[in-house]
């Protein structure tokens, strides 16, 4: 099926990739178990009921939340969704979800449907949308999303029992250190996604 | 004097009484003579806040006011919708919350009078009365177990909305007052649905003759609305939309004396912040000085 919207390029292309830097924790100049300063902004997206944005060194994640909408089922419920925009790494990403985003939306979800208040909200739906813009390691992007939608979610006013923080981990030569970035991740023989809420 | 303070988890650091901005998850008090109210709950003998908010203390019961939250009714209050769907002899109006209301045909006024018995050719002719997309007055009457608001419109002061302008406003911004319903002396009439949805109308006089016959309540065209009529609605618009975009209470007063202060500009010239801003401020200075 031939997508008439989309200008592609010549079939045949190849991608000029720069050579991956060799990194190894020892050298890195952020200390092993600091994680890189946050920025993050509330209400970016006005039409919304609730959103964030989230910025750590080079990547940048957006997060928007809708609801709680009207559906005829009696519980609550929180539907994620993740996407990396195409443009946000090196290679360039489709436009469709692929297994990666699919298996990541569950897990968004599965970290953050503990922490509100569903109970709270019946026959209702809330719709959380996460785009990560700018990545800089895929599980970091992962854990950034996380953070993002909490604060999403508590800018939207819907109750919670917490706010909910993800961070990443990972081994480089038997060496572990927090928050990789995505050099980092690909000299790395394990990597590691934790969640956790305050309570 | 009981002494609020907000502590976090991580440390005992005692946080300066004025921050009194609170996050989910924080703790709000270990003290177990508070009750809690709305925006808490309590998590191993603390009252944890469950909403982004401001902590709001009356006596013993310790709340949190949400930033920002869709309308949260009681029973009475005075809403204005507009109809989203028909359903199986009800309505179902939105009002900005977190479901849609409910209208049952049973709850409004049927033309040839109050007292009259719903038949079948009633149900079959629902869009006579209130089709999709129709503004309406009603009053909160009941709740369902989901939360969902149950409306009438049996009182001859709420029903259909014609010759106006809807306003949006956040829920939170309207002031809780006797009267929702507010008829400026420039020939406008406002109603202050409790939702956030604000109708501004041009006034129209109801003779006592005409509330025993209600024949008109259901038409669905306009009157005749001069250039004066219109620019006096466009005006009060501006004004209200100038109070949403500084996060004022909206009520009758301000309103009255905002308008008083405009009557200088033209209503398009409403729309600057910088006017807005200096209306607004001498609108609240007149206000302290009246008390």
């Amino acid at each position: 099926m031939v997508d008439r919207k989309r200008i592609y390029g010549p079939e045949n292309t190849s991608l000029i990739i720069t050579e991956k830097k060799q990194v190894s924790f020892t050298k890195r100049e952020r200390p092993l178990d600091n994680i890189r300063p946050l920025y993050f902004d509330l209400g970016t997206i006005p039409q919304a009921s609730g959103s964030a944005f989230i910025e750590a060194g080079s990547m940048k994640i957006i997060c928007a939340v809708y609801g709680p909408k009207q559906i005829s089922k009696n519980q609550g419920v929180l539907n994620c969704d993740f996407k990396f925009a195409p443009f946000s790494r090196l290679e360039r990403r489709g436009y469709a979800k692929d297994e990666q985003e699919k298996d990541f939306s569950l897990v968004l979800e599965q970290a953050l449907t503990p922490a509100i208040q569903l109970e709270n909200l019946p026959k209702s739906k809330l719709d959380l949308y996460v785009t990560v813009l700018e990545s800089d390691g895929t599980f970091a992007s992962l854990a950034g999303a996380i953070t993002c939608a909490s604060l999403a979610l508590a800018n939207a006013g819907i109750a919670m029992y917490d706010l909910v923080t993800g961070c990443s981990a990972g081994f480089i030569d038997n060496v572990s250190g927090l928050d990789l970035t995505e050099d980092e991740e690909y000299m790395a023989e394990g990597n590691l996604l934790t969640n956790k809420a305050l309570l | 004097m009981l002494i609020l303070k907000p502590a976090s988890h991580a440390d005992d650091m005692e946080v300066d009484r004025k921050e009194e901005i609170v996050t989910p998850g924080q703790v709000i008090t270990k003290d177990l003579a508070f009750m809690r109210g709305h925006g808490t709950f309590t998590l191993n003998e603390q009252l944890v806040a469950s909403v982004a908010g401001k902590i709001e203390r009356v006596n013993k019961l310790v709340s949190v006011k949400p930033l920002k939250t869709r309308f949260n009714g009681e029973i009475g209050d005075v809403v204005v919708g507009r109809i989203a769907e028909l359903g199986n002899k009800r309505w179902r109006v939105d009002i900005q919350g977190r479901q849609e209301a409910t209208l049952l045909l049973s709850s409004i006024n049927l033309p040839g009078g109050v007292q009259r018995r719903k038949n079948e050719a009633d149900e079959m002719e629902m869009r006579s009365f209130f089709a999709e997309g129709d503004m309406l007055s009603a009053e909160v009457q009941a709740f369902f177990g989901d939360g969902g608001c149950s409306l009438h419109t049996r009182s001859f002061k709420y029903g259909k909305l014609r010759n106006g302008c809807l306003v949006v406003a956040p829920s939170a911004l309207i002031k809780r007052s006797k009267s929702h319903f507010i008829s400026l002396s420039c020939g406008v009439d406002v109603v202050l649905g409790l939702n956030g949805y604000i109708w501004v109308q041009k006034h129209v006089f109801i003779s006592p003759e005409m509330q025993n016959q209600p024949e008109g309540l259901y038409i669905n065209e306009n009157d005749e609305i001069s250039m004066e009529e219109r620019e006096a609605i466009s005006r009060v618009c501006n004004i209200i939309t100038a109070l949403v975009n500084h996060k004022q209470m909206i009520y009758e007063t301000i309103i009255v004396f905002m308008y008083e202060n405009s009557l200088e500009y033209q209503p398009v010239e409403l729309l600057s912040a910088d006017l807005q801003k200096s209306l607004i401020d001498s609108a609240i200075s007149q206000l302290e000085a009246a008390e």
